[in-house]
């Protein structure tokens, strides 16, 4: 109970973090920073959405960024047929989608797809176990990559430009300050909603099967069902993430369901802690900041991160949020 | 009249080429997989970082061959080197992760596959190498009356024939095959026949990392040696593994022939079919989408199927 | 006379020439605590598993709660209240004690798709987890990981979870087996606290903790009833004495 106490406080503290440092930032004159953290936000909950299938269901998907793509293009394929001035969809019967800038609607329909493909693919991949899981949602994740990649029409490889970051009824999206806040807004959202969710009878069932799916089985609950739901939940999360990503940088291209995109999303979550909701922000954030600072130094800076992975696997197995957890313990 | 005949003759031929190449590309799967799917079976590891193997031996036969002209040689220091650097990686990272989960795995080969990548890039440049096929296997061969094919593609699919001629062998009829194959299924069982595992480990890995090696060797001549050229292989290679089974060589062999030509078929027929039943050029498109996709559609279906897989080895 | 809870006439299992259980009849009143011992090999883990339903018995009849249960499945013995808690020990090691508990309340009370409301806020949950928890001698460790508990307290969790099914009759496998001396003390005390509210059968090695806790031993000597009785006979019984006590176990 302790421990949940402090995971809460560390949580506010990092929300109270994000919320302060743009104007900090600001006073400092230094607005381009803006833009990265806004970066660490949205892959933030990118992170925290498969931390609920990792670290809270106990299953290892490398396939995540699929479904952030799918968001990412729900809003990008709507932005370029508003441009384009023609139909999503034309079907008969009066079931014409047309194209839309509405940030909203773009956030309902990644919601529906990244939802709908999560449900889809997970009742294949759920079937299977360990290794198998995790190569089946790999190779789920490159389909859509593929798949993509070959859609001519919405610019193959190179993906969609949007113009300008959508509509939202009473805000200016394309002002940057606003764009963040709103990001911000919809994590803290989805924080609380997955914090509930993850603490609910729903929760606890899931980590039981975590822990030892034989036992939970012998309990008498269908496992298999509580893993599919938490899967296609996640996956509407990344797509939401997906949307936020695809206005923030104002571009959507099939390297965002690259397999590497879903190692480095996994990355954060265990960089940061898995199973806690706020570890993956912080993984995101030092990810992303380690990235950029090492880049200063040398181009080759991957070949100082991927050591540093190594070293983490082995030596800090909780994560950023283990250390924290550590160093809070001893205060108490 | 002619061109009556000349068209399913045309076809023939092309669908024979195309078979070949399946085969080719199979092959060249299966030196990969082989290697990977006794370290996922026998270690119960997950590696993501095997096709940085394929890198290196690419790379490491792709400069001898420039520097010395000689793909023997070439050969003779990428196989060796790439063996090296395997067991290597064994003994410093992998051995440390067969308790842990296989998120710890998957998250520190990543990490390999970072190192490695940016290594080559640090060593031979952002540009990438290309090598030449060895003039004495330049020439085509006429297999069948009308039917060439390039003497080297011949050579891939004679030596990865060899290959798994080689492991059968091996596994069947070798001590040190039974013990590894024991250790597939039962690592207590082969401690505890006094078997030193720790070694035995340390030599399956680097046995997968020099088939690995062979494959990026053998595949300079005929993509560009650049770094990441490791991963897209590699995810092949994993689809293979699970469609054939975990921990099986058999099931290895038959899924990297299937995932060959279904991948070779798929890319070289099926627009052509969807031209056939469709008119438009949106049919083409998904023709086109839909041949890229083939080998992961064909994997869903035999896991929904057998979520084992073809060849489940038994204990995994 | 009462009817007992369970009734066994003339079970036999062979496995190939070995005679597993051998015309074995016994019969355990309810919330009596009857305990099966023998030495090794004289098939008590055999006439337990013919009894949960593990394996099927050549001939011979289950009666439990005058219903003939031999050739039911093992779920539908359970749902009877005829439950096994096996040898090994399968807890979630990272849920607290009373996570652990709670899930398996909810198992028994079923609809458990809610998203919203935590169930460590849920009273109905709560309450019976915690009585649980108090009859397993475990009240004190309910917030810790269920990793963090020794061998014996483990076992403990494990009861508990079966007791959360509210079974009519626990068949308990070698509880003491590799605890040492002061877990087997605990564990001891614990189904001490348990007799009467649940009926017992026990088999176990550890003759201290037999005599204890026992209402009425059976004896088994390659898969015979050699003796049933109270603890008392039991231990004066020369029969039994020469065939398994005198050999120093309990001397």
């Amino acid at each position: 109970m302790r421990a949940f106490l402090r995971n809460e406080r560390l949580m506010l503290t990092v929300l109270l973090v994000f919320a302060l440092l743009p104007p900090l930032f600001q006073l400092m004159g230094q607005e381009y920073l803006l833009s990265l953290l806004n970066r660490i936000l949205i892959y933030g909950l990118a992170a925290a959405s498969l931390d609920l299938i990792l670290g809270y269901g106990g299953m290892v998907s490398l396939g995540h960024a699929a479904f952030l793509g799918i968001g990412a293009y729900s809003a990008g394929i709507l932005a370029f047929h508003s441009y384009e001035g023609s139909a999503v969809l034309n079907w008969p019967m009066g079931l014409v989608l047309p194209g839309s800038e509405s940030l909203l609607l773009a956030l309902f329909v990644a919601v529906v797809m990244a939802g709908f493909f999560g449900l889809l693919t997970g009742s294949i991949s759920l079937r299977t176990r360990g290794m198998h899981f995790i190569m089946i949602t790999l190779a789920f994740a490159q389909m859509f990559y593929y798949l993509f990649i070959s859609l001519d029409r919405y610019g193959g490889e190179d993906g969609i430009s949007l113009f300008g970051r959508g509509h939202l009824p009473g805000f200016d999206l394309n002002n940057d300050f606003i764009y963040y806040y709103l990001c911000l807004f919809i994590l803290i959202l989805f924080l609380v909603l997955a914090r509930r969710f993850t603490t609910s009878r729903f929760g606890l069932v899931l980590r039981g099967g975590r822990d030892n799916e034989q036992r939970l089985r012998a309990l008498g609950f269908p496992v298999y069902r509580y893993r599919l739901i938490c899967y296609a939940l996640a996956a509407a999360a990344a797509g939401v993430a997906g949307v936020l990503m695809a206005h923030q940088g104002e571009y959507v291209s099939p390297g965002l369901m690259h397999w590497t995109k879903s190692g480095e999303i996994m990355v954060m979550v265990l960089l940061g802690g898995s199973g806690t909701l706020v570890g993956p922000l912080l993984g995101a954030g030092v990810l992303l900041l380690l990235e950029e600072v090492l880049a200063i130094y040398t181009e080759h800076w991957m070949v100082i991160l991927g050591p540093f992975l190594i070293l983490v696997v082995l030596f800090a197995r909780n994560g950023i949020h283990g250390l924290l957890m550590k160093i809070g313990g001893r205060d108490d | 009249m002619s061109s009556v005949h000349f068209v399913p003759v045309f076809l023939m031929l092309l669908f024979v080429e195309q078979l070949l190449n399946g085969l080719q590309l199979g092959v060249m799967l299966f030196l990969m997989s082989a290697g990977l799917t006794l370290v996922f079976g026998i270690m119960q590891v997950v590696n993501l970082a095997h096709g940085s193997f394929y890198m290196i031996g690419a790379y490491v036969a792709a400069t001898v061959m420039l520097k010395s002209g000689s793909f023997v040689l070439a050969l003779a220091v990428a196989l060796p080197v790439t063996a090296a650097v395997g067991m290597l990686v064994e003994l410093t990272v992998l051995r440390r992760l067969y308790e842990r989960d296989h998120l710890d795995q998957v998250l520190a080969t990543f990490g390999l596959i970072f190192f490695f990548n940016e290594l080559t890039r640090m060593i031979w440049g952002r540009q990438p190498l290309f090598m030449d096929v060895p003039p004495w296997l330049s020439r085509t061969v006429e297999l069948l009356p009308g039917i060439y094919y390039p003497s080297y593609r011949l050579l891939i699919i004679a030596v990865g024939i060899l290959v798994a001629l080689f492991l059968y062998l091996l596994f069947s009829r070798t001590r040190l095959g039974l013990q590894i194959r024991a250790g597939a299924t039962n690592r207590e069982m082969v401690a505890a026949m006094g078997i030193n595992i720790r070694v035995l480990y340390t030599l399956v890995f680097g046995l997968g990392a020099l088939l690995a090696g062979l494959a990026g060797a053998m595949a300079g001549p005929i993509l560009a040696v650049e770094a990441g050229m490791g991963e897209s292989i590699l995810i092949l290679t994993f689809v293979v593994i699970v469609i054939g089974g975990i921990g099986s060589i058999r099931g290895a062999f038959v899924g990297a022939l299937v995932v060959g030509m279904v991948d070779t078929l798929g890319r070289a027929f099926l627009p052509q079919i969807f031209r056939l039943l469709f008119d438009s050029a949106a049919a083409d498109r998904l023709g086109l989408a839909l041949a890229s996709m083939a080998v992961y559609v064909f994997m869903a279906l035999i896991l929904a199927w057998k979520p084992r897989g073809l060849f489940p080895a038994p204990g995994n | 006379m009462i009817e007992p809870l369970l009734q066994v006439e003339s079970l036999s299992k062979r496995f190939g020439a070995l005679r597993a259980a051998d015309e074995i009849s016994l019969g355990v009143a309810e919330g009596e605590l009857h305990a099966l011992i023998g030495p090794n090999g004289a098939g008590k883990t055999t006439l337990l598993d013919l009894l949960c339903g593990l394996t099927e018995a050549d001939c011979g009849s289950i009666t439990f709660q005058g219903r003939s249960v031999g050739s039911m499945s093992m779920e539908a013995r359970a749902r009877l209240g005829l439950v096994r808690s096996f040898q090994v020990t399968s807890v979630f090691p990272t849920l607290t004690v009373e996570e652990n508990l709670v899930l398996a309340v909810m198992a028994a009370q079923g609809g458990n798709f809610g998203c919203w409301s935590p169930p460590l806020d849920d009273v109905q949950l709560l309450q019976p987890a915690r009585e649980l928890l108090t009859r397993v001698d475990l009240i004190q460790k309910s917030a810790l990981p269920a990793a963090a508990l020794s061998h014996g307290e483990r076992r403990q969790l494990e009861v508990g979870m079966v007791l959360a099914t509210a079974p009519r009759m626990l068949l308990l496998d070698e509880p003491m087996a590799g605890l040492g001396p002061g877990g087997t003390v605990q564990l001891t005390r614990m189904i001490q606290g348990l007799k009467g509210s649940v009926t017992i059968l026990l088999v176990e090695h550890d003759m201290p903790s037999v005599f204890t806790l026992a209402d009425r031993i059976t004896v088994l000597v390659r898969g015979r009833v050699a003796a049933t009785g109270s603890p008392q006979e039991i231990r004066h019984d020369p029969a039994v004495q020469e065939a398994y006590l005198g050999r120093g176990d309990d001397a």
